[in-house]
């Protein structure tokens, strides 16, 4: 009962954790790539347009939809490699306006009308299966090679580059999987929503995604996946306030950037480090 | 495998910060390379490493021409380096610190990153501990372990004295020498004329780019040109 009231939330939550693991694959290598949404967007298209105006059955057409958004995060990696923090931020944002504007203009998207009809294929099942899937990859993957070269692209390229790690290489296959996991979500939200427009996947739902990210701690998968479900939860929790709901979001966002700046995991970090005797004098 | 620069030349603007210089390190030598402060020392181990482009001349190891390729190729043939001011990964632990020195090959063995850092003076160092909160000392050594974890055939050394004390500073002796005996080669930049002379089998001197003098530590000490500058 309580389930098919708030299944929508349910599956909002699961969708938006797995857009903040796509993010935090970019903040892990110091990339600040805001283009998620646009990948989003891409395969929820791609997906839909084959199922709906083709007629591919769901389960060619969702492998085919990621493989695109991930082919588009690596190309994406091409033009901006030179690009690093805030000018980075604006060139992928810039993406992502391109993508949404083209998904306004042609008319094989519906253009601002949107895609009507999607078959509701997918449920919360799969939301979850998908994001615990990824969420054990990542998880397989944390002390890998990649992972370190990751990281150490992130704390210092030039360094990173001087132990024989090829930075520009580990950028696109970064995006790449940003892409890929990006786009899971798109598959997953176009078929559990029944239509698409493009203003799901406008400038306001990457600001959410960096949202999720900063709350949750930036280099964090774990956080990420529980900065979704705080700030996802939060306006659902809090309706009663009405139009000033976003207002709560922005004063939560504010305190954690003043007094837990490292997020959600790193003040949970710093908890668990802390001796039990400390934390029972506290 | 010899390192050999050759004739090398680098250009800032309109100014050679070297100016044709050429240099061979041998297996197993230390080569030491000195001069005032701004007569390109640095700027030689980022030519070597390909921070630098080279105006003129090249870079060779063994019978591979270096010069022209990405930092991240050079460092895979086998050049490993240390820096002047400390570029360790701060934010990682001093496991992960050692571990990115061996990224490209397999995974270290905890037994291999222990050897390591025994080796560099750091044995019984907290591998948990965040880099960036080690002692000046220890993220000097830290950094001399990443640049060995590579198995490197030439290690350049960018003052790797500076704010150690004596004790450290003779360790240090003892270990550069150590590498060297290992069959690496070693280019040492360094003020510290003691320690030079104690570890170098020879060494460079460079002034305004140019080698002022080239020779034994003794030929040096003893170079009128040199007692001039």
């Amino acid at each position: 009962m309580l389930f098919t009231r708030y299944h929508t939330l349910v599956d909002q939550i699961g969708i938006n954790a797995i857009l903040a693991l796509s993010l935090s694959v970019c903040l892990r290598a110091g990339q600040l790539a805001l283009a998620q949404a646009a990948f989003m967007g891409i395969a929820g298209y791609v997906s839909a347009i084959a199922v709906v105006t083709f007629g591919w059955p769901l389960v060619l057409a969702a492998p085919v939809a990621v493989a695109v958004s991930t082919l588009v995060g690596a190309l994406l990696a091409l033009p901006v490699e030179r690009l690093r923090g805030v000018y980075l931020a604006i060139a992928t944002i810039g993406f992502g306006e391109i993508v949404r504007i083209v998904a306004y203009n042609e008319p094989i998207t519906g253009g601002g009308d949107g895609l009507n009809g999607i078959p509701p294929l997918l449920s919360t099942p799969w939301i979850y299966g998908t994001l615990l899937a990824i969420g054990a990859i990542l998880y397989a993957v944390r002390n890998s090679r990649f992972a370190l070269a990751q990281a150490i692209t992130r704390e210092d390229e030039a360094a990173a580059a001087g132990v024989g790690v090829d930075t520009g290489r580990v950028r696109i296959a970064t995006l790449a999987c940003a892409g890929a996991i990006a786009g899971c979500a798109g598959v997953l939200y176009a078929f559990t929503n029944f239509f698409l427009t493009p203003s799901d996947f406008a400038f306001g739902r990457m600001e959410q995604i960096l949202v999720y990210c900063v709350i949750g701690g930036v280099t964090s998968p774990l956080g990420a996946v529980l900065g979704a479900a705080v700030m996802s939860i939060l306006p659902e929790a809090f309706r009663f306030l009405q139009d000033f709901r976003d207002v709560l979001s922005g004063v939560v966002l504010l305190a954690v950037i003043v007094f837990a700046p490292g997020g959600i995991a790193a003040a949970w970090s710093a908890v668990r480090k802390k001796p039990a005797a400390q934390i029972g004098n506290a | 495998m010899a390192l050999s620069l050759e004739s090398v030349r680098v250009r800032f603007g309109g100014v050679d910060a070297l100016a044709g210089v050429s240099l061979r390190i041998e297996p197993g030598s230390v080569v030491g390379l000195i001069g005032p402060n701004g007569a390109g020392k640095t700027t030689l181990v980022n030519a070597t490493t390909g921070t630098a482009p080279l105006a003129a001349g090249r870079v060779m190891l063994g019978d591979t021409r270096l010069d022209g390729k990405p930092p991240f190729a050079i460092a895979r043939s086998g050049i490993a380096r240390t820096y002047q001011n400390i570029r360790l990964f701060g934010a990682l632990d001093v496991e992960d610190n050692v571990r990115a020195g061996a990224i490209r090959k397999r995974d270290l063995t905890s037994a291999a990153m222990q050897a390591l850092l025994k080796r560099v003076g750091m044995q019984g160092a907290d591998l948990g501990a965040t880099a960036s909160t080690l002692a000046y000392g220890d993220q000097r050594r830290l950094e001399i372990a990443r640049a060995l974890a590579a198995s490197p055939t030439i290690l350049m050394l960018d003052e790797p004295a500076a704010g150690m004390n004596p004790s450290e500073t003779q360790a240090l002796a003892t270990l550069v020498r150590a590498i060297a005996a290992d069959g690496i080669g070693v280019l040492l930049i360094e003020h510290d004329v003691g320690l030079v002379r104690k570890v170098c089998d020879r060494v460079t001197v460079l002034n305004f780019g140019t080698v002022l003098a080239e020779g034994t530590p003794d030929e040096i000490a003893h170079d009128p040109a040199v007692i001039e500058a």
